[in-house]
């Protein structure tokens, strides 16, 4: 960019006097002759003139390019708002809970009604998933919860769940539903096809200096019919992508299938936050 | 008239309460003869009660009610009627697809009252109308049609339902495994495979291996031309078959080049071996 401004604005002066003599039939002194006060007076002019206005045209052509950028940037981010939240109201987990649900009505409208409302605060949740950046470790364990609760309704004595959150890690702030897909795999992919079900067990503890997430279970594990590449693909890649926007390679997402042991580890490790940044659960308790 | 036996394979406990409540209500008849909340169970009990109706949930742990309907049709002994069946499923789009393009009758959970009555209008009347021995080659048909459609026969296939469509790259060397040792086995050299429980057999002219994969794996990373599926459990080389004869119940004996013992290809895969 910038030799083509100084190219303009060298040969613009000159081109321009030669065309306006050659309009006008008067013959201006050339700009070359530097003892004339009033050639060089018109150089700087002209100069000046032709640098703003290559200046002008080139800071508008910069705006254009990024708002197309910015553009591009809104488009994709409302992009994967939608597909988080498409993952997340599966549609076969939304048409099997409300088909129990229906028969709870008939069969007991009590359990029918806490049914109901767990899964009001899972929506919720996941609708506001899509535009909050964080939320306290406590609320996301609830929201988790409500998951589970829902599946214990439709999975019967087949799931069992054990939720490990210390005290003092209630309040740290973390990626709301960032824990959803990996549930969501160590049932569909783990638990739900193993005849004989299994336990899901979610903890939450601090490990040099990081907070450290873990979802497990005892389920069919990643090689049985060797279906990671495909299933579980999506949901991983998606809380991937998302602890790399928040906190770049400062957050990591591990799978793996214990040795020895039936089953699935995944494990999330996130940065712990300032001090001041600190959230109250109680600001987002149901 | 005897009454007409049911079996419930819905792994559920609450969507199979209330599926045989509304049978019940619905078909005064009906008799339930077993409820079942897997694919393995939903086969055992089958074979061993041999009701009139089964209700088939797509998504079971251990296999698919389409598995179950495989095994059934491969398995079921000639001289009872092959039993009509209903796939109850949530939400697969592709199987609702499947489904109506091929008639097989399937509801959609949960069921309306209407929607089921009008299969249990449907049942019945099938019911009256056959005859013992009929229903299984309209099954067998129907089943051929499904398992090469655009609908894989696996549970875990029917849950990607977005997966993109790149076919998996042809395998053409077996890593088995025997301790810390991994033994290469070129494809070409595979005779037949075989399932073995969670494992599978791979078996050439003078050895065999176990590897961990199931056959719904392999299969799309194998040559359909030169590896033929004769069974839910048995893929063999096309090149490796001496002779095949049929016997009377529709199964086919297959006589190998290299290795002494004898395949049986199932009724489903019977069509295969028809003479030029």
């Amino acid at each position: 960019m910038l030799p083509l401004i100084l190219l303009a604005a060298l040969l613009g002066p000159g081109l321009g006097l030669t065309l306006g003599d050659a309009i006008t039939g008067l013959r201006s002194p050339s700009l070359w002759s530097l003892d004339a006060t009033a050639s060089r007076v018109t150089l700087a002019i002209s100069l000046l003139a032709t640098v703003v206005s290559v200046f002008a045209g080139w800071m508008h052509e910069r705006l254009t390019h990024a708002q197309a950028q910015a553009e591009a940037a809104r488009r994709a981010q409302a992009e994967s708002q939608l597909r988080l939240l498409q993952s997340q109201l599966e549609p076969h987990m939304l048409f099997n809970t409300l088909a129990n649900l229906r028969v709870l009505i008939g069969l007991d409208a009590t359990r029918a009604q806490a049914m109901l409302d767990r899964l009001i605060a899972y929506l919720r949740a996941t609708l506001q998933a899509s535009r909050a950046v964080e939320h306290p470790l406590a609320a996301e364990f609830e929201r988790i919860a409500d998951y589970l609760a829902l599946m214990q309704v439709r999975m019967g004595p087949r799931l069992a769940v054990s939720l490990d959150l210390p005290a003092e890690l209630r309040a740290l702030p973390v990626p709301p539903l960032i824990l959803q897909p990996l549930v969501e795999n160590s049932i569909q992919h783990g638990l739900e096809p193993q005849v004989e079900g299994g336990r899901l067990t979610l903890s939450a503890a601090l490990q040099s200096g990081r907070l450290r997430l873990t979802v497990r279970d005892d389920g069919i594990g990643l090689g049985a019919g060797g279906r990671l590449p495909h299933s579980t693909g999506f949901g991983l890649e998606q809380v991937r992508s998302r602890l790399h926007t928040l906190y770049g390679s400062a957050a990591s997402l591990a799978l793996s299938e214990l040795p020895g042991e039936r089953g699935t580890l995944a494990v999330i490790e996130l940065p712990l936050p300032s001090p001041e940044s600190t959230l109250t659960p109680s600001s987002t308790a149901p | 008239m005897t009454s007409t036996r049911a079996l419930i394979a819905e792994d559920e406990p609450l969507l199979a309460a209330a599926l045989a409540a509304d049978l019940d209500a619905l078909w005064p008849g009906l008799q339930l003869v077993a409820s079942v909340g897997d694919g393995l169970s939903a086969i055992e009990r089958a074979l061993a009660l041999k009701p009139d109706v089964c209700f088939l949930d797509i998504r079971m742990p251990g296999c698919s009610g389409l598995e179950v309907a495989q095994a059934l049709a491969e398995d079921w002994p000639a001289d009872a009627p092959f039993p009509l069946l209903v796939f109850v499923t949530a939400y697969d789009q592709f199987a609702l697809q499947a489904f109506e393009a091929q008639a097989v009758d399937y509801v959609v959970k949960p069921p309306e009252r209407a929607r089921l009555q009008a299969c249990v209008a449907r049942l019945q009347a099938r019911l009256a109308e056959r005859g013992a021995g009929s229903g299984l080659q309209g099954t067998l048909d129907q089943l051929r049609a499904l398992l090469s459609g655009p609908l894989p026969a696996g549970s875990g296939a029917l849950a990607q339902q977005s997966a993109p469509g790149a076919p998996p790259p042809r395998l053409n060397v077996i890593q088995a495994q025997v301790g810390s040792t991994v033994h290469f086995v070129p494809v070409d050299e595979v005779i037949y495979f075989e399932a073995a429980d969670k494992y599978l057999r791979v078996v050439t002219a003078h050895k065999e291996h176990l590897i961990r994969l199931s056959l719904k794996d392999l299969l799309p990373q194998l040559d359909g031309t030169r590896f033929w599926q004769i069974h839910r459990g048995t893929v063999v080389q096309a090149r490796c078959i001496a002779s095949a004869r049929r016997d009377d119940s529709g199964k086919v004996f297959i006589q190998l080049h290299g290795r002494p013992e004898t395949l049986t290809a199932s009724r489903l895969y019977a069509h295969l071996f028809k003479g030029m």
